[in-house]
């Protein structure tokens, strides 16, 4: 999960107080992450004001502009599907004989290619997470 | 990302450098320009440059075909009295001019644009493999 936190540049919850899973000590250690959880599933139920608070346990600068995870998978998305139709429109202009570079174009599908991998661990990860939050008894 | 912009920026500038050098094989014994004119074909050099677009903020940067540049060598005379592109008059009169390329030259430096098109293709091999390994963290 700190992985996720990380990359998203979202700060951990600033208490354990904020979350509902702290009344049982057994799963102390997990209590944490639901509240990230629903940080990052949805603004909807994110969290208030104190969340940009310094406290930050990985040191990650948090800019303030930064969204919610949301908005930047939602970006990170469209990003990965601009890419991917810039790929599939310059191989379309080089299969139907246009003067385009084969290295521009090929590097552009490998680019696409590259963002999607990205994009696709990122989502791995994330569902790993919920997941192993589905498993959490209470 | 950078790296491969700037590797491809490089594949594209090779590829210049081929297209130029078959330019100047292809036209080895082309004697007339394009219209019909005597006029020797003279060989063609590509000149690269340091692209500052390509790259990033920290100084890395790609590379660009700036221009072609035309040689300026003396053709080549061979005495041709007959030929109906034969110099007229003057010190070369009955002389034939030809271009003056050097088919080793060309072929050496043909060789030379290939391995270097082959090098910028490993470096691609290799941050295209830095990039899948990265990913290798969250898996």
């Amino acid at each position: 999960m700190s992985g996720i936190r990380s990359i998203a540049g979202i700060s951990p919850p600033p208490s354990l107080a904020a979350t509902p899973a702290t009344s049982n000590s057994d799963h102390r250690t997990d209590a944490p992450v639901p509240a990230t959880l629903r940080h990052l599933v949805g603004p909807a139920t994110s969290h208030p004001a104190t969340e940009t608070s310094p406290a930050n346990a990985a040191g990650v600068p948090v800019s303030p502009a930064a969204g919610s995870f949301t908005e930047i998978l939602g970006g990170t998305l469209s990003d990965v599907n601009q890419m991917q139709s810039g790929a599939d429109l310059a191989v379309q202009k080089m299969l139907t004989g246009e003067q385009v570079s084969q290295a521009e174009v090929l590097t552009a599908v490998q680019k696409a290619d590259l963002a999607f991998r990205t994009m696709l661990q990122i989502r791995n990860k994330l569902v790993e997470a919920y997941r192993d939050l589905q498993q959490i008894q209470i | 990302m950078n790296a491969l912009d700037i590797s491809t920026s490089a594949l594209v500038a090779q590829r210049v450098r081929l297209d130029t050098i078959s330019g100047n094989l292809a036209n080895m014994s082309s004697i007339a320009d394009e219209n019909g004119e005597a006029n020797p074909y003279q060989a063609r050099q590509v000149v690269f440059a340091v692209d500052e677009s390509v790259g990033d903020r920290n100084g890395a940067a790609g590379v660009q075909v700036r221009e072609i540049v035309t040689d300026d060598a003396d053709p080549l005379y061979r005495y041709q009295p007959d030929h109906p592109l034969a110099i007229r008059d003057g010190q070369w009169k009955g002389y034939v001019a030809y271009p003056n390329i050097d088919m080793s030259t060309q072929m050496v430096d043909a060789l030379e644009a290939t391995r270097a098109y082959e090098a910028n293709l490993g470096v691609m091999e290799i941050s295209k493999n830095m990039s899948q390994e990265t990913l290798g963290i969250l898996a």
